[in-house]
């Protein structure tokens, strides 16, 4: 029974910051049509961000986790005019393969440019809070975990408040629902795009400065966090919002039981067959739009 | 819009490039026998060992490209499954005792059966969810060889003392013999591509790339060609891992991590997608440049990318594009006294650098491309824009039939894929 509570807590930790680490995609992939594989490696520049702030100058964590999403977004914005922008609207090439790949080939470059600059040597990096907090009997839950599930409904609630009721965030709902008629509107989708691949930015550098305590924080940082938002995003259906929630959670409660009752080694392979097994099943996702063209 | 329908010469020539072209056997054997002279007349011992990597990328190269270019499946595990073929080579000679040759058998099968392992699953998904899932497995496959602790596979250390095909010659002779084990079976391998691209078979799948539906209907059975498609890449694949792991007496998980893997796309890409002519180009083009900054492995890495960004942005259809643009202007100048201008058009058309496409959402039919005839064909395809050809690749064949087709009437709108046309469909 403690054993339960205990993976089902961790599970939940571990699903906020994939849903947070996901939103970052499915934003992307809804209004620029871009499966964005560069969102790990913003996580990674992100911790760095934070390393550099926190454990180099000695800053609050707080401020880490603030430099980090800031340096993020500034990434973001980086991938956007050098691997997005310029494909964008053009006829000879197919525009998400296209994109697809040059993401992949910036996220590498990333990851070199950071070995360049700090080696490949891991960093340790101090979490946000220090301490546990006992619920009952042997079940604890650090304050790491309770800010990180703090920090990730945070991100989610402000996300949902900036997409439905401010200017900025209605037009990247509009250019996601339907591109054209928005420019119509006078929404200026040039813009809308940059804001865009900021705000996963952002996103992606917050989930990477929390998971930076509980991993490292490497180059090859944003390798896991890349696999975990791809098989959520595949489970929720890309684009889709409300699917990224559940499945993010459902998948980091999947992880954490498996972790627990199978050993962690095999978290990965149970995970992926039962993906296998969904996309046979449902190749649209959870909440994708099976009208969108499947084979 | 319509020289191409109206005109009966040109018909006829149109006609004529539909033929299949011949593969080039007895040029092939002349150019494999000349650079099989090289190790015998250049004895630099790292040079020929750098060729012979090379031959080996371009294995490696030419079965990504089969599955990606050739046929549109969006598989991004390739690099796996040219581990799995390693790996299985090197399990077979490590804990079977299997001589390696035999053991390079193994390989071949384990790649060819991974492969489809892989792809069954995807081939009933739409491009971007297949690319997810397969990168997702490779991804897993990593990650478990490097969390084995069991001692099977060797773990994150790699699995060492895999034996070689010719240990029982001296070291230097050894280097040699596989320099021409790859180049012969590099230059089968690119035979056996062109000639399956130019069979019935290959031209159903590049069709399947340029419309499913339209395949279907011409009665094509996309799941058997695919996983045919798919089979016989692993199988390339497997072999090309069987070859490396025990060319360098073993094999890491770190070939599956993110350096090789963006080394090869960028090779496949650079090269050209969807031609047998671009991976070979590309494995040669991306290694000399990375051999030139060898002394910098990680600049080698931002090089690279910056290099592929570039070639994305300006040249799509990569190396063997701007080659045939080249070719084309060349026999177009040729022709010009015979033939008037109608014959440079398609030629020109191939060009990636055309002004106003480059807009944030430029209206379509507006752009300057759309007005020659070869337009139809470019704006419908999947990975076709991409994968300009070359003058024996058959997509260019299934362009400009389709350009004869849409002749008479006036360009289909476009049917081929819904959802995937990226942000800017009007």
């Amino acid at each position: 029974m403690e054993t339960l509570v205990q993976a089902i807590i961790s599970g939940l930790v571990f699903g906020a910051i994939y849903a947070i680490m996901t939103m970052g995609l499915t934003l992307v992939y809804g209004c620029l049509r871009t499966l964005n594989m560069a969102q790990g490696a913003f996580g990674m520049v992100g911790g760095y961000a934070a390393w550099m702030l926190t454990t180099q100058a000695g800053a609050p964590p707080i401020a880490g986790l603030i430099a980090g999403a800031v340096a993020a977004a500034g990434i973001g914005i980086l991938t956007h005019f050098i691997s997005i922008k310029p494909l964008v609207g053009r006829k000879d090439i197919d525009f998400e393969m296209t994109a697809y790949i040059s993401t992949l080939v910036v996220a590498i470059m990333f990851s070199a440019s950071i070995i360049l600059l700090f080696g490949a040597r891991n960093k340790a990096i101090d979490p946000l809070v220090e301490g546990r907090l006992k619920i009952f009997g042997t079940v604890s839950v650090s304050w790491q975990q309770v800010a990180v599930a703090g920090v990730a409904l945070i991100c989610l609630g402000g996300l949902s408040l900036l997409l439905n009721r401010s200017r900025q965030g209605l037009s990247i709902m509009a250019v996601a629902q339907q591109f054209d008629a928005a420019r119509l509107m006078g929404v200026p989708a040039g813009r809308v795009y940059w804001v865009t691949m900021a705000l996963a930015g952002l996103l992606g550098g917050i989930a990477g400065v929390l998971l930076a305590p509980l991993y490292f924080v490497s180059p090859s940082a944003g390798d896991l966090p890349i696999l975990k938002g791809l098989t959520v995003a595949i489970v929720a259906g890309l684009g889709s919002i409300r699917g990224t929630i559940y499945a993010a959670f459902v998948i980091g409660l999947i992880e954490a039981l498996v972790a627990t009752y199978v050993g962690s080694l095999w978290s990965l392979p149970v995970l992926f067959s039962l993906i296998v097994v969904f996309m046979i099943v449902r190749p649209y996702g959870l909440f994708g739009k099976p009208e969108e063209e499947r084979l | 819009m319509s020289d191409v329908g109206q005109a009966p010469p040109a018909q006829k020539k149109l006609a004529g490039t539909l033929a299949w072209s011949r593969t080039p056997v007895w040029p092939t054997i002349v150019v494999v026998a000349l650079l099989a002279f090289i190790p015998l007349v250049w004895r630099n011992d790292y040079y020929i060992s750098l060729f012979t990597l090379i031959l080996l990328f371009t294995i490696m190269t030419q079965s990504w490209n089969l599955t990606i270019g050739m046929c549109g499946i969006w598989n991004f595990g390739q690099l796996a499954i040219i581990a799995l073929g390693g790996y299985a080579t090197g399990l077979l000679v490590v804990k079977l005792g299997m001589s390696p040759w035999l053991a390079l058998l193994g390989g071949v099968l384990a790649g060819g059966v991974s492969a489809v392992v892989m792809v069954l699953p995807s081939i009933r998904l739409r491009g971007i969810y297949a690319s997810m899932l397969t990168f997702a497995f490779a991804e897993v496959v990593r990650l478990l060889i490097i969390a084995d602790s069991t001692g099977f596979t060797g773990g994150p250390f790699g699995l060492p003392g895999v034996t070689g095909l010719f240990d029982w010659l001296s070291p230097s002779w050894s280097l040699r013999a596989y320099f021409w084990l790859t180049l012969v079976i590099s230059a089968t391998v690119m035979l056996f591509v062109h000639r399956m691209m130019n069979s019935p078979f290959g031209m159903g799948l590049v069709s399947l790339r340029e419309s499913i539906r339209y395949s279907i209907g011409m009665g094509i059975n996309r799941r058997v060609a695919f996983i045919t498609a798919t089979a016989i890449s692993g199988l390339i694949a497997g072999l090309a891992g069987g070859l490396y792991a025990t060319f360098y007496h073993g094999i890491t998980p770190s070939f599956m991590g993110l350096g090789p893997m963006g080394a090869l796309v960028i090779m496949v890409v650079v090269g050209g997608l969807g031609t047998v002519r671009g991976p070979i180009l590309g494995a040669f083009a991306v290694t000399m440049l990375s051999e030139l900054l060898r002394d910098t492995v990680m600049w080698r890495l931002v090089v690279q990318g910056a290099l592929l960004l570039i070639v994305l942005a300006f040249w799509p259809a990569g190396i063997d594009g701007l080659l045939e643009r080249g070719i084309q202007k060349v026999r177009s100048w040729m022709n010009a006294g015979q033939e008037g201008g109608g014959a440079a058009q398609p030629a020109l058309a191939g060009g990636p650098a055309v002004p106003g496409a480059t807009d944030v959402g430029a209206p379509g039919p507006a752009a300057p491309v759309d007005t020659t005839p070869e337009a139809p064909a470019r704006s419908e395809g999947a990975v076709t824009a991409v994968a300009s050809s070359a003058s024996t690749k058959p997509e260019k064949k299934v362009g400009r039939f389709k350009a004869w087709l849409n002749a008479d009437q006036p360009p289909a709108d476009d049917q081929t894929s819904g959802g995937s046309k990226g942000t800017t469909k009007s």
